[in-house]
Protein backbone atom coordinates (compact mmCIF):
# COMPACT_ATOMS: atom_id res chain seq x y z
CA UNK A 1 0.00 0.00 0.00
CA UNK A 2 1.22 3.47 -0.85
CA UNK A 3 -0.39 5.33 2.06
CA UNK A 4 -2.16 4.75 5.35
CA UNK A 5 -1.58 2.47 8.31
CA UNK A 6 -0.63 -1.19 8.27
CA UNK A 7 0.01 -3.37 11.31
CA UNK A 8 1.67 -6.74 10.83
CA UNK A 9 2.23 -9.60 13.22
CA UNK A 10 5.55 -11.13 14.15
CA UNK A 11 5.52 -13.25 10.97
CA UNK A 12 4.87 -10.29 8.72
CA UNK A 13 1.22 -11.20 8.19
CA UNK A 14 -1.25 -8.33 8.16
CA UNK A 15 -3.38 -7.83 11.27
CA UNK A 16 -5.13 -4.82 9.79
CA UNK A 17 -4.47 -1.93 7.48
CA UNK A 18 -6.29 1.08 6.17
CA UNK A 19 -6.98 -0.36 2.73
CA UNK A 20 -8.80 -3.65 3.33
CA UNK A 21 -11.60 -4.38 5.80
CA UNK A 22 -11.11 -7.18 8.30
CA UNK A 23 -13.91 -9.08 10.02
CA UNK A 24 -15.06 -7.49 13.28
CA UNK A 25 -17.58 -8.31 16.00
CA UNK A 26 -20.77 -6.27 15.75
CA UNK A 27 -23.26 -7.97 18.05
CA UNK A 28 -23.24 -10.44 20.95
CA UNK A 29 -26.08 -12.41 22.51
CA UNK A 30 -26.90 -15.80 23.97
CA UNK A 31 -29.51 -18.35 22.98
CA UNK A 32 -30.50 -21.92 23.68
CA UNK A 33 -29.68 -24.87 21.47
CA UNK A 34 -32.45 -26.88 19.82
CA UNK A 35 -34.82 -23.91 19.99
CA UNK A 36 -35.61 -21.33 17.31
CA UNK A 37 -32.71 -18.97 16.69
CA UNK A 38 -33.60 -15.37 17.66
CA UNK A 39 -34.19 -12.75 14.97
CA UNK A 40 -31.20 -10.51 14.46
CA UNK A 41 -31.65 -6.73 14.43
CA UNK A 42 -31.77 -5.43 10.88
CA UNK A 43 -29.12 -2.79 11.60
CA UNK A 44 -26.61 -5.65 11.51
CA UNK A 45 -26.81 -5.48 7.73
CA UNK A 46 -25.88 -1.81 7.62
CA UNK A 47 -29.35 -0.33 7.11
CA UNK A 48 -28.33 2.66 9.24
CA UNK A 49 -26.37 3.92 6.24
CA UNK A 50 -29.46 4.14 4.08
CA UNK A 51 -29.64 6.84 1.44
CA UNK A 52 -32.73 8.96 0.71
CA UNK A 53 -33.42 8.73 -3.01
CA UNK A 54 -36.64 10.76 -3.16
CA UNK A 55 -39.56 11.97 -1.04
CA UNK A 56 -43.25 12.42 -1.77
CA UNK A 57 -46.66 12.05 -0.14
CA UNK A 58 -49.44 9.55 -0.68
CA UNK A 59 -52.96 9.34 0.74
CA UNK A 60 -53.97 6.03 2.23
CA UNK A 61 -57.42 4.47 1.85
CA UNK A 62 -59.84 4.62 4.77
CA UNK A 63 -61.68 1.71 6.34
CA UNK A 64 -61.24 -2.02 6.00
CA UNK A 65 -60.39 -2.70 2.38
CA UNK A 66 -59.48 -6.36 2.50
CA UNK A 67 -56.44 -6.47 4.75
CA UNK A 68 -54.71 -9.75 5.50
CA UNK A 69 -52.33 -8.40 8.15
CA UNK A 70 -52.30 -5.71 10.82
CA UNK A 71 -49.09 -4.51 9.24
CA UNK A 72 -50.77 -3.65 5.91
CA UNK A 73 -51.94 -0.23 4.74
CA UNK A 74 -53.71 0.28 1.40
CA UNK A 75 -53.18 3.04 -1.14
CA UNK A 76 -54.83 3.67 -4.53
CA UNK A 77 -52.47 2.37 -7.19
CA UNK A 78 -49.97 4.97 -8.35
CA UNK A 79 -47.00 3.71 -10.32
CA UNK A 80 -45.29 7.09 -10.18
CA UNK A 81 -45.10 6.87 -6.38
CA UNK A 82 -44.09 3.29 -5.88
CA UNK A 83 -42.57 2.48 -2.49
CA UNK A 84 -39.88 -0.21 -2.79
CA UNK A 85 -38.65 -2.22 0.18
CA UNK A 86 -36.94 -0.01 2.80
CA UNK A 87 -39.04 3.04 1.90
CA UNK A 88 -40.21 4.79 5.06
CA UNK A 89 -43.56 6.36 5.93
CA UNK A 90 -43.37 8.73 8.89
CA UNK A 91 -46.49 9.44 10.96
CA UNK A 92 -46.28 11.54 14.14
CA UNK A 93 -42.56 10.91 14.35
CA UNK A 94 -42.90 7.13 14.06
CA UNK A 95 -41.16 5.46 11.14
CA UNK A 96 -42.88 2.61 9.33
CA UNK A 97 -40.57 0.72 6.97
CA UNK A 98 -41.90 -1.03 3.87
CA UNK A 99 -41.21 -4.76 3.82
CA UNK A 100 -43.33 -5.92 0.92
CA UNK A 101 -46.17 -5.02 -1.46
CA UNK A 102 -49.12 -6.73 -3.11
CA UNK A 103 -51.56 -5.41 -5.68
CA UNK A 104 -55.21 -6.32 -6.21
CA UNK A 105 -57.88 -5.07 -8.59
CA UNK A 106 -55.89 -4.96 -11.82
CA UNK A 107 -58.16 -5.94 -14.70
CA UNK A 108 -57.03 -7.66 -17.88
CA UNK A 109 -58.12 -5.77 -20.98
CA UNK A 110 -60.00 -8.34 -23.06
CA UNK A 111 -57.73 -11.31 -23.65
CA UNK A 112 -54.69 -9.13 -24.29
CA UNK A 113 -52.71 -9.99 -21.12
CA UNK A 114 -52.41 -6.23 -20.72
CA UNK A 115 -53.69 -5.09 -17.32
CA UNK A 116 -55.53 -1.90 -16.44
CA UNK A 117 -54.48 -0.67 -12.98
CA UNK A 118 -56.85 2.34 -12.89
CA UNK A 119 -58.87 0.98 -9.98
CA UNK A 120 -56.16 -1.24 -8.47
CA UNK A 121 -55.09 -1.11 -4.84
CA UNK A 122 -51.57 -1.40 -3.44
CA UNK A 123 -51.20 -3.02 -0.02
CA UNK A 124 -47.90 -2.17 1.59
CA UNK A 125 -46.66 -4.44 4.34
CA UNK A 126 -44.81 -2.43 7.00
CA UNK A 127 -42.58 -3.47 9.87
CA UNK A 128 -45.12 -2.31 12.49
CA UNK A 129 -48.83 -2.50 13.23
CA UNK A 130 -50.62 0.17 11.17
CA UNK A 131 -54.24 -0.56 12.12
CA UNK A 132 -54.43 2.79 13.94
CA UNK A 133 -53.79 4.58 10.64
CA UNK A 134 -56.66 3.00 8.71
CA UNK A 135 -59.62 4.99 10.08
CA UNK A 136 -59.04 8.08 7.96
CA UNK A 137 -57.66 8.81 4.52
CA UNK A 138 -54.68 11.03 5.24
CA UNK A 139 -51.67 12.30 3.37
CA UNK A 140 -48.60 10.35 4.44
CA UNK A 141 -45.00 11.51 4.11
CA UNK A 142 -42.90 8.92 2.28
CA UNK A 143 -39.16 8.79 1.76
CA UNK A 144 -37.74 6.26 -0.67
CA UNK A 145 -34.48 4.84 0.62
CA UNK A 146 -31.78 2.58 -0.63
CA UNK A 147 -30.29 0.53 2.17
CA UNK A 148 -27.12 -1.55 2.26
CA UNK A 149 -27.53 -5.26 2.83
CA UNK A 150 -24.14 -6.38 4.02
CA UNK A 151 -23.75 -9.99 4.93
CA UNK A 152 -22.55 -11.25 8.28
CA UNK A 153 -21.04 -14.34 9.84
CA UNK A 154 -22.20 -16.19 12.92
CA UNK A 155 -19.63 -17.41 15.44
CA UNK A 156 -20.86 -19.54 18.34
CA UNK A 157 -19.61 -21.48 21.34
CA UNK A 158 -21.23 -23.35 24.23
CA UNK A 159 -21.34 -21.25 27.38
CA UNK A 160 -20.70 -24.16 29.71
CA UNK A 161 -17.03 -25.14 30.04
CA UNK A 162 -18.13 -28.73 30.53
CA UNK A 163 -20.17 -28.98 27.33
CA UNK A 164 -19.32 -31.93 25.12
CA UNK A 165 -21.18 -32.70 21.92
CA UNK A 166 -21.55 -31.39 18.40
CA UNK A 167 -23.59 -28.50 17.09
CA UNK A 168 -24.41 -26.66 13.86
CA UNK A 169 -27.32 -25.14 11.95
CA UNK A 170 -30.53 -27.13 11.44
CA UNK A 171 -34.26 -26.62 11.34
CA UNK A 172 -36.26 -26.97 14.54
CA UNK A 173 -37.43 -30.57 14.77
CA UNK A 174 -35.61 -31.32 11.49
CA UNK A 175 -38.75 -29.99 9.81
CA UNK A 176 -37.86 -27.89 6.79
CA UNK A 177 -40.86 -25.62 7.38
CA UNK A 178 -39.59 -24.58 10.81
CA UNK A 179 -37.13 -21.80 11.61
CA UNK A 180 -33.44 -22.45 12.03
CA UNK A 181 -31.81 -23.27 15.33
CA UNK A 182 -28.43 -24.27 16.67
CA UNK A 183 -28.73 -28.05 16.62
CA UNK A 184 -27.20 -29.49 19.78
CA UNK A 185 -26.46 -33.22 19.69
CA UNK A 186 -27.09 -33.56 23.41
CA UNK A 187 -30.80 -33.10 22.70
CA UNK A 188 -31.09 -30.55 25.49
CA UNK A 189 -33.08 -27.36 24.99
CA UNK A 190 -31.44 -25.66 27.94
CA UNK A 191 -27.80 -25.56 26.86
CA UNK A 192 -26.83 -21.93 26.35
CA UNK A 193 -24.73 -20.87 23.37
CA UNK A 194 -22.90 -17.59 23.08
CA UNK A 195 -23.12 -15.96 19.67
CA UNK A 196 -21.03 -13.23 18.08
CA UNK A 197 -22.23 -11.74 14.83
CA UNK A 198 -19.23 -10.57 12.84
CA UNK A 199 -19.28 -8.24 9.87
CA UNK A 200 -16.83 -6.93 7.38
CA UNK A 201 -15.32 -3.80 8.90
CA UNK A 202 -16.95 -1.91 6.04
CA UNK A 203 -20.35 -3.15 7.23
CA UNK A 204 -19.42 -2.49 10.85
CA UNK A 205 -18.71 1.11 9.94
CA UNK A 206 -22.11 1.36 8.27
CA UNK A 207 -23.82 0.65 11.61
CA UNK A 208 -24.74 3.86 13.44
CA UNK A 209 -22.35 4.84 16.19
CA UNK A 210 -25.36 5.23 18.51
CA UNK A 211 -25.70 1.42 18.48
CA UNK A 212 -23.75 0.71 21.63
CA UNK A 213 -24.10 -3.04 20.99
CA UNK A 214 -21.51 -2.83 18.22
CA UNK A 215 -18.73 -1.77 20.57
CA UNK A 216 -17.67 -5.16 21.88
CA UNK A 217 -14.41 -3.72 23.11
CA UNK A 218 -16.40 -2.06 25.86
CA UNK A 219 -15.72 1.56 24.99
CA UNK A 220 -17.26 3.89 22.45
CA UNK A 221 -15.66 7.25 23.04
CA UNK A 222 -12.07 6.80 21.91
CA UNK A 223 -10.32 4.54 19.48
CA UNK A 224 -7.83 3.90 16.79
CA UNK A 225 -9.77 3.62 13.58
CA UNK A 226 -8.56 2.95 10.06
CA UNK A 227 -10.46 4.37 7.13
CA UNK A 228 -10.20 4.15 3.38
CA UNK A 229 -10.35 7.21 1.18
CA UNK A 230 -13.76 8.36 -0.02
CA UNK A 231 -13.81 5.81 -2.79
CA UNK A 232 -16.84 3.58 -2.25
CA UNK A 233 -20.60 3.83 -1.71
CA UNK A 234 -22.81 1.98 0.75
CA UNK A 235 -25.68 1.99 -1.78
CA UNK A 236 -25.75 2.45 -5.57
CA UNK A 237 -27.01 6.05 -5.41
CA UNK A 238 -25.32 7.04 -2.18
CA UNK A 239 -22.33 9.37 -1.92
CA UNK A 240 -18.73 8.26 -2.01
CA UNK A 241 -17.73 7.85 1.61
CA UNK A 242 -14.83 6.70 3.71
CA UNK A 243 -15.07 3.04 4.77
CA UNK A 244 -13.89 1.50 8.01
CA UNK A 245 -11.20 -1.17 7.80
CA UNK A 246 -10.36 -1.46 11.52
CA UNK A 247 -11.64 0.02 14.77
CA UNK A 248 -10.26 -0.73 18.22
CA UNK A 249 -13.67 -0.24 19.88
CA UNK A 250 -14.70 -3.74 19.01
CA UNK A 251 -13.06 -7.14 18.67
CA UNK A 252 -11.54 -8.63 15.58
CA UNK A 253 -12.06 -12.20 14.43
CA UNK A 254 -8.72 -13.97 14.61
CA UNK A 255 -8.55 -17.33 12.92
CA UNK A 256 -6.90 -20.01 15.01
CA UNK A 257 -7.73 -22.87 12.65
CA UNK A 258 -9.30 -22.44 9.22
CA UNK A 259 -9.80 -24.85 6.36
CA UNK A 260 -11.89 -25.09 3.25
CA UNK A 261 -13.78 -28.40 3.08
CA UNK A 262 -16.33 -29.78 0.66
CA UNK A 263 -18.09 -32.12 3.08
CA UNK A 264 -17.76 -35.87 3.62
CA UNK A 265 -19.29 -38.84 1.87
CA UNK A 266 -23.03 -38.47 1.73
CA UNK A 267 -23.90 -41.95 2.96
CA UNK A 268 -21.72 -42.43 6.00
CA UNK A 269 -20.66 -40.71 9.16
CA UNK A 270 -17.12 -39.40 9.41
CA UNK A 271 -14.99 -36.74 11.00
CA UNK A 272 -12.65 -34.05 9.73
CA UNK A 273 -9.73 -32.44 11.51
CA UNK A 274 -9.19 -28.71 11.40
CA UNK A 275 -5.80 -29.09 13.11
CA UNK A 276 -4.51 -28.94 16.64
CA UNK A 277 -5.28 -26.28 19.20
CA UNK A 278 -2.94 -25.15 21.91
CA UNK A 279 -4.28 -25.00 25.45
CA UNK A 280 -5.63 -21.59 26.44
CA UNK A 281 -8.34 -20.04 28.54
CA UNK A 282 -9.15 -17.51 25.82
CA UNK A 283 -12.54 -18.45 24.47
CA UNK A 284 -12.64 -20.25 21.12
CA UNK A 285 -15.52 -19.68 18.71
CA UNK A 286 -16.56 -21.68 15.65
CA UNK A 287 -17.59 -20.16 12.35
CA UNK A 288 -21.06 -21.64 12.04
CA UNK A 289 -22.17 -20.55 8.56
CA UNK A 290 -20.93 -23.54 6.57
CA UNK A 291 -22.84 -26.03 8.73
CA UNK A 292 -25.98 -24.95 6.87
CA UNK A 293 -24.85 -26.74 3.75
CA UNK A 294 -26.07 -30.27 3.09
CA UNK A 295 -25.56 -33.26 0.87
CA UNK A 296 -28.59 -35.37 0.09
CA UNK A 297 -28.01 -38.99 1.06
CA UNK A 298 -30.02 -42.19 0.77
CA UNK A 299 -33.73 -41.88 1.54
CA UNK A 300 -33.39 -38.10 1.36
CA UNK A 301 -31.28 -37.97 4.53
CA UNK A 302 -29.40 -34.71 4.70
CA UNK A 303 -25.76 -34.98 5.68
CA UNK A 304 -24.15 -31.90 7.11
CA UNK A 305 -21.11 -30.84 9.09
CA UNK A 306 -21.25 -29.91 12.76
CA UNK A 307 -18.54 -28.77 15.10
CA UNK A 308 -17.49 -31.54 17.48
CA UNK A 309 -16.78 -29.67 20.68
CA UNK A 310 -14.89 -31.66 23.28
CA UNK A 311 -13.46 -28.65 25.06
CA UNK A 312 -12.14 -25.15 24.39
CA UNK A 313 -8.93 -26.81 23.22
CA UNK A 314 -10.36 -29.75 21.25
CA UNK A 315 -12.64 -28.90 18.32
CA UNK A 316 -13.12 -30.82 15.07
CA UNK A 317 -15.83 -31.55 12.51
CA UNK A 318 -18.45 -34.28 12.80
CA UNK A 319 -20.15 -35.36 9.56
CA UNK A 320 -23.51 -37.10 9.85
CA UNK A 321 -27.20 -36.75 9.08
CA UNK A 322 -28.28 -35.84 12.62
CA UNK A 323 -30.14 -32.56 12.77
CA UNK A 324 -30.27 -32.31 9.01
CA UNK A 325 -28.58 -28.98 8.37
CA UNK A 326 -30.55 -26.38 6.44
CA UNK A 327 -32.47 -27.59 3.46
CA UNK A 328 -31.85 -25.15 0.67
CA UNK A 329 -31.06 -25.76 -2.95
CA UNK A 330 -28.62 -22.89 -2.79
CA UNK A 331 -26.78 -24.27 0.24
CA UNK A 332 -25.72 -27.64 -1.11
CA UNK A 333 -22.02 -28.32 -1.28
CA UNK A 334 -20.82 -27.15 -4.65
CA UNK A 335 -17.31 -26.23 -3.60
CA UNK A 336 -15.18 -26.11 -0.48
CA UNK A 337 -16.68 -24.06 2.30
CA UNK A 338 -14.84 -22.31 5.12
CA UNK A 339 -14.71 -23.98 8.53
CA UNK A 340 -12.82 -22.20 11.24
CA UNK A 341 -12.09 -21.83 14.91
CA UNK A 342 -11.58 -18.23 15.93
CA UNK A 343 -10.74 -16.10 18.92
CA UNK A 344 -12.02 -12.60 19.65
CA UNK A 345 -9.39 -11.83 22.26
CA UNK A 346 -9.29 -12.10 26.03
CA UNK A 347 -12.55 -11.21 27.76
CA UNK A 348 -14.82 -11.88 24.79
CA UNK B 1 6.39 -6.32 24.42
CA UNK B 2 9.50 -4.70 23.00
CA UNK B 3 7.91 -3.42 19.80
CA UNK B 4 4.71 -3.37 17.82
CA UNK B 5 1.04 -2.79 18.51
CA UNK B 6 -1.24 -3.98 21.24
CA UNK B 7 -4.96 -3.24 21.55
CA UNK B 8 -6.94 -3.63 24.77
CA UNK B 9 -10.63 -3.48 25.60
CA UNK B 10 -12.00 -1.20 28.32
CA UNK B 11 -11.24 -3.82 30.97
CA UNK B 12 -7.61 -4.08 29.95
CA UNK B 13 -8.03 -7.38 28.13
CA UNK B 14 -5.72 -7.91 25.20
CA UNK B 15 -7.65 -7.95 21.89
CA UNK B 16 -4.85 -7.75 19.34
CA UNK B 17 -1.08 -8.08 19.62
CA UNK B 18 1.33 -7.65 16.75
CA UNK B 19 4.10 -9.51 18.58
CA UNK B 20 2.16 -12.78 18.30
CA UNK B 21 0.87 -14.61 15.26
CA UNK B 22 -2.55 -13.17 14.48
CA UNK B 23 -4.48 -14.56 11.55
CA UNK B 24 -7.37 -12.33 10.59
CA UNK B 25 -9.91 -12.57 7.84
CA UNK B 26 -9.38 -9.71 5.47
CA UNK B 27 -11.61 -9.04 2.50
CA UNK B 28 -9.31 -8.25 -0.38
CA UNK B 29 -11.68 -8.14 -3.33
CA UNK B 30 -15.18 -8.51 -4.67
CA UNK B 31 -15.36 -9.85 -8.20
CA UNK B 32 -18.17 -10.73 -10.61
CA UNK B 33 -17.34 -13.30 -13.28
CA UNK B 34 -19.41 -14.47 -16.24
CA UNK B 35 -18.50 -17.84 -17.73
CA UNK B 36 -20.00 -20.10 -20.34
CA UNK B 37 -19.84 -23.84 -19.59
CA UNK B 38 -16.62 -25.41 -20.82
CA UNK B 39 -18.68 -27.87 -22.86
CA UNK B 40 -20.03 -24.86 -24.74
CA UNK B 41 -16.59 -23.47 -25.39
CA UNK B 42 -16.17 -21.37 -22.27
CA UNK B 43 -12.59 -20.76 -21.15
CA UNK B 44 -11.39 -20.57 -17.56
CA UNK B 45 -11.08 -17.08 -16.09
CA UNK B 46 -7.61 -16.43 -14.69
CA UNK B 47 -7.77 -14.22 -11.63
CA UNK B 48 -4.81 -12.46 -10.07
CA UNK B 49 -4.67 -13.41 -6.40
CA UNK B 50 -1.50 -11.79 -5.22
CA UNK B 51 0.45 -13.94 -2.80
CA UNK B 52 -1.13 -17.32 -3.48
CA UNK B 53 1.64 -19.85 -3.88
CA UNK B 54 0.13 -23.34 -4.10
CA UNK B 55 -3.08 -25.32 -4.06
CA UNK B 56 -2.52 -25.94 -0.36
CA UNK B 57 -1.98 -22.25 0.27
CA UNK B 58 -5.19 -21.46 -1.59
CA UNK B 59 -7.14 -24.00 0.45
CA UNK B 60 -5.77 -23.00 3.84
CA UNK B 61 -5.26 -19.26 3.61
CA UNK B 62 -7.99 -17.91 1.35
CA UNK B 63 -11.77 -18.03 1.31
CA UNK B 64 -13.53 -17.37 -1.95
CA UNK B 65 -17.21 -17.28 -1.13
CA UNK B 66 -19.98 -16.89 -3.65
CA UNK B 67 -22.31 -14.14 -2.42
CA UNK B 68 -24.70 -14.02 -5.35
CA UNK B 69 -25.10 -15.62 -8.69
CA UNK B 70 -27.19 -17.54 -11.10
CA UNK B 71 -27.70 -21.18 -11.76
CA UNK B 72 -28.74 -23.51 -8.99
CA UNK B 73 -28.88 -27.25 -8.80
CA UNK B 74 -32.56 -27.28 -9.79
CA UNK B 75 -31.63 -27.02 -13.40
CA UNK B 76 -28.73 -29.39 -13.39
CA UNK B 77 -25.81 -27.15 -12.64
CA UNK B 78 -24.38 -26.08 -9.34
CA UNK B 79 -24.21 -22.53 -10.61
CA UNK B 80 -20.89 -22.25 -8.87
CA UNK B 81 -17.55 -22.23 -10.63
CA UNK B 82 -14.71 -24.65 -10.04
CA UNK B 83 -11.90 -22.73 -8.42
CA UNK B 84 -8.33 -23.97 -8.43
CA UNK B 85 -4.75 -22.85 -8.11
CA UNK B 86 -3.29 -21.89 -11.50
CA UNK B 87 0.21 -20.59 -10.89
CA UNK B 88 2.03 -18.27 -8.52
CA UNK B 89 -0.27 -15.33 -7.88
CA UNK B 90 -3.07 -16.69 -10.05
CA UNK B 91 -6.14 -18.88 -9.64
CA UNK B 92 -8.69 -20.00 -12.19
CA UNK B 93 -12.48 -20.11 -12.26
CA UNK B 94 -14.11 -22.67 -14.54
CA UNK B 95 -17.77 -23.27 -15.31
CA UNK B 96 -17.97 -27.06 -15.29
CA UNK B 97 -21.76 -27.11 -15.09
CA UNK B 98 -23.75 -29.69 -16.96
CA UNK B 99 -26.99 -28.60 -18.52
CA UNK B 100 -30.39 -30.24 -18.35
CA UNK B 101 -33.90 -29.61 -19.50
CA UNK B 102 -36.61 -28.55 -17.10
CA UNK B 103 -37.41 -32.25 -16.73
CA UNK B 104 -33.88 -33.25 -15.77
CA UNK B 105 -32.71 -34.79 -19.03
CA UNK B 106 -29.16 -33.86 -20.00
CA UNK B 107 -28.74 -31.63 -23.01
CA UNK B 108 -25.89 -29.90 -24.81
CA UNK B 109 -24.84 -26.66 -23.09
CA UNK B 110 -24.76 -23.47 -25.14
CA UNK B 111 -23.41 -19.98 -24.55
CA UNK B 112 -26.88 -19.00 -23.37
CA UNK B 113 -26.12 -21.11 -20.27
CA UNK B 114 -23.53 -18.50 -19.26
CA UNK B 115 -23.66 -17.81 -15.53
CA UNK B 116 -22.52 -14.73 -13.63
CA UNK B 117 -21.33 -15.23 -10.06
CA UNK B 118 -20.09 -12.69 -7.56
CA UNK B 119 -17.41 -13.71 -5.08
CA UNK B 120 -15.93 -12.15 -2.00
CA UNK B 121 -12.27 -12.96 -1.72
CA UNK B 122 -10.84 -13.22 1.78
CA UNK B 123 -7.33 -13.80 2.96
CA UNK B 124 -6.61 -15.51 6.27
CA UNK B 125 -3.43 -14.29 7.86
CA UNK B 126 -1.34 -13.31 4.84
CA UNK B 127 0.74 -10.23 4.13
CA UNK B 128 -1.57 -7.81 2.31
CA UNK B 129 -0.30 -4.77 0.52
Amino acid sequence: MSYGVSVSDVNGNTIFNSSHPIEMASYYFTCQGNTAFPSLPDWITGKDSRYAVSSFSRTNMAGNVGYTSNFELAFPYDQSKSMPTDSVMTVAGVEYTVRNRRITGAVMVGNSFIFDFTNATEYYLFDKDVTALRSVAASRAIVQYEAPNYGYTIYARPMSASYSGYFGWAHVGADLRNPLMIYDSTGSTTNTFEVIVASSAKAWGAIAYTRSEKFLGGMSNYAITCQTGQTERHTPSGPLVSMTTFDSRTRIAKMVLAKGWGGGTDYSNSSFSLGSLNATSTKRWVRLDSTKAVKLGANLTRYSAKYQWNSNNSISIAWNSNGGGQFSLQDSYVTDLPFAVAEFGVGA
Amino acid sequence: MAYGFQCFDSLGNLIADSSAQTNVLMKIDEVSISLAPTSAGGSPYIYNLTGVSSALDLRDNYIIGRVSGGGGIVFGGSGNFYIQYHSAGKISFTNNSQCTTLFGAYRQCTVSDTVTNTYHVYSIGKPIT
